[in-house]
């Protein structure tokens, strides 16, 4: 059984393109999502009804960011916080491992792969364009890189960058919207949580 | 096989190093604090950003415990009183917190117990050295 928390994307802009996420119990978006239903003097601080979000099918999963260009969205500084905490974490990573390595390739050139602490294993795979998956999951899990390659290669690349409606201009990042592309995402992950033999 | 070890104070500065294998890439002493620095911050944001956590705080995220890259593996101990001991090693090496708690122990024995040894400065004593290198060869 593995158990997976969230997903990061990040363009070469170090910006978080995509996140969504499917175990979590403290996330910084439901805190969010929660303080819309409540009263604002209400205790914004995680509820019962979170709980109600452990199974995939029960809910969609939360996904951030909701809308690039949309002003009324408030900005959840709390995300974007968090979403700069992870990308500095990978890219500090990335950076004294391939020093460590001896490595002067660009990119992951030191072979970075996951990250362990005492709560939570946190997986790194670079794609050759300069694209960064993070993926959090439970410490057993030893090694998601195969999973994360497919993810790329069959479900980012597949529906995202093969989408016509896809404009990529190489000056600004975008946020991905792509429903497919979600849904897609969501399954496979789905698939990976209850099969027991990917460890 | 332990290629190499660190030792990182409370304030993130560098104040041990060793290479014992010649494996690993050889860190000046500039880039070696680099490390060092960047390793504490990365331990630091790391418990920060734990997806797995109920509630506030209700268990605590203790910072890295391995990084693990295609031919290396480190090995993050954390002492009570906030010193890093990072060991370098290959792959895949199963865990050294014992090994790692006994160079905790050889520097509360070499270093602290010395009465010229003052705190969170680098750690230069020759019985240290030559106590690890044994806790590494017998490792």
């Amino acid at each position: 059984m593995v158990v997976i928390y969230n997903i990061y994307i990040f363009d070469r802009h170090c910006e978080c393109v995509f996140y969504t996420e499917w175990n979590r119990h403290n996330s910084p978006l439901a805190a969010e999502a929660g303080a819309a239903h409540e009263p604002l003097r209400g205790n914004l601080v995680l509820t019962g009804d979170r709980d109600s979000r452990g199974s995939f099918d029960s809910q969609r999963p939360l996904v951030w960011p909701t809308k690039p260009g949309a002003q009324q969205v408030p900005r959840n500084v709390a995300m974007e916080e968090e979403a700069k905490l992870v990308y500095g974490i990978v890219f500090s990573t990335r950076n004294i491992i391939s020093k460590l390595a001896g490595s002067t390739q660009p990119g992951n050139g030191g072979g970075f792969l996951s990250l362990a602490t005492n709560t939570y294993r946190m997986h790194y795979y670079e794609a050759p364009t300069g694209v960064k998956f993070v993926l959090n999951t439970d410490v057993n899990t030893t090694s998601m890189q195969p999973v994360l390659e497919m993810i790329y290669r069959n479900i980012y690349v597949e529906y995202v960058v093969k989408n016509p409606l896809f404009h990529f201009d190489p000056k600004v990042s975008a946020p991905i919207e792509n429903d497919y592309f979600r849904a897609v995402l969501n399954n496979y992950i789905q698939e990976i949580s209850s099969s027991s033999t990917t460890t | 096989m332990i290629h190499a070890l660190f030792v990182i104070n409370r304030s993130g500065g560098l104040i041990y190093s060793k290479d014992f294998s010649g494996q690993v890439a050889q860190l000046s002493s500039n880039e070696a604090l680099i490390f060092a620095g960047t390793f504490h911050g990365i331990h630091a944001l790391a418990s920060r950003v734990s997806p797995a956590l109920k509630g506030r705080a209700a268990t605590r995220d203790r910072g890295v415990q391995y990084i693990d890259t295609k031919g290396l593996r480190l090995h993050c101990f954390q002492t009570p009183t906030g010193l890093k001991f990072i060991a370098v090693t290959d792959p895949l090496h199963a865990g050294l917190t014992d090994v790692l708690a006994k160079a905790y122990k050889l520097y509360c024995d070499y270093a602290l117990k010395n009465p010229f040894y003052s705190l969170e400065m680098p750690i230069r004593s020759d019985l240290f050295d030559t106590m690890l290198r044994q806790l590494v060869q017998a490792s």
